[in-house]
């Protein structure tokens, strides 16, 4: 009678320990921009290899993970917030290879949760590198939508500084749709100067794609994707928060035209 | 200058401003950090703090006792 005491309790802290790394591991995948079904099939991989059985109910700033041996009524449960660490292909990919690593090497709880932590610890790419290949970026997009040299510079001049700017506001932890106001406002003004001082031939091209480094792309295609698997919560936070962000950026590159005095169309 | 021009040279210069103070900032943290106070990018100090040619006279040195 004893003996089995202590195995069930054996159990239920394991278990306790499955499920805490399980909602730890899905709330940083949600975190880094990964899409529903990504989280899910991910998460159920790692449950699969750890020999338990698994549920997962993903909301936007949150993650609920259940787990359990043999009888549903005795699951365990656990909640975590989604932490705020910015879309990162590289943490994305990474934390799916961890994945595959625990299923293929069969590896047990403690070493997934050593090298999930490792992972955890990865630094984010240079912020002086993404600068300068973000506004190459947006100047190569002034240029597939037909837009000549000096417009090319003048983009990518405006949008190293709206980048930067929004570097700042956001290591300064100011509100995001403040930021991508502040951001598109700067970055159509500096590019408007094409038109006020006429020069170069597409001033029109550069105003207008001096702001495309600010929309929200992955939000909007990871929408799409929940509500295909029909995870509709998330697909419509995701779409919202991308809609305010675009509006944000609108708000900003209206607000440059109208006080610079440009014509709208 | 027309009005366009002058609203587009104050925008730039908020932008340079922001930017320039923010850079400025930065150094004087990475100062300080590194030495435990603060660096000013303009000080005031006598020439003979940058200047020392040996054989040059202070007046806190003792020189009548030789």
């Amino acid at each position: 009678m004893t003996s089995r005491i202590c195995n069930k309790a054996v159990d239920e802290s394991a278990l306790r320990g499955t499920a805490a790394f399980l909602a730890e591991y899905a709330s940083l995948l949600s975190g880094c921009g990964a899409t529903c079904i990504r989280i899910e099939k991910n998460a159920r991989r790692l449950a699969d290899s750890f020999g338990v059985e698994f549920d997962i109910s993903i909301m936007p700033t949150h993650v609920y993970v259940s787990v359990w041996l043999d009888n549903p009524a005795e699951a365990v449960v656990a909640f975590r917030k989604t932490p705020a660490c910015g879309i990162s292909f590289n943490l994305n990919a990474k934390l799916s290879c961890l994945s595959w690593e625990v299923s293929d090497n069969n590896l047990g709880l403690t070493a997934a949760t050593e090298r999930f932590e490792r992972i955890r610890r990865t630094k984010q790419s240079g912020k002086w590198e993404t600068l300068f290949l973000t506004g190459l970026a947006n100047a190569s997009f002034c240029r597939l939508f037909g837009g000549d040299v000096i417009a090319m510079l003048i983009v990518f001049i405006s949008t190293l500084a709206g980048y930067r700017l929004k570097q700042i506001m956001l290591e300064d932890k100011r509100d995001i749709r403040l930021t991508f106001l502040c951001a598109s406002f700067f970055s159509a003004a500096l590019s408007a100067g094409g038109h006020i001082f006429n020069i170069g031939s597409t001033p029109e091209i550069a105003l207008g794609t001096s702001v495309l480094y600010l929309i929200p792309g992955v939000p909007y295609i990871n929408s799409v994707s929940d509500l295909i698997y029909r995870h509709y919560l998330c697909g419509f936070s995701r779409f919202l928060d991308a809609a305010v962000l675009t509006v944000c950026l609108s708000t900003g590159l209206c607000a440059g035209m109208l006080l610079l005095g440009l014509k709208w169309f | 200058m027309n009005h366009p021009i002058i609203v587009w040279c104050v925008i730039v210069g908020v932008l340079l401003c922001a930017l320039l103070f923010r850079a400025v900032e930065r150094y004087n943290s990475e100062c300080r950090h590194r030495d435990h106070k603060t660096r000013h990018i303009l000080e005031i100090g006598k020439d003979k703090d940058i200047f020392y040619l040996p054989g040059d006279v202070d007046e806190d040195d003792d020189f009548e006792d030789l």
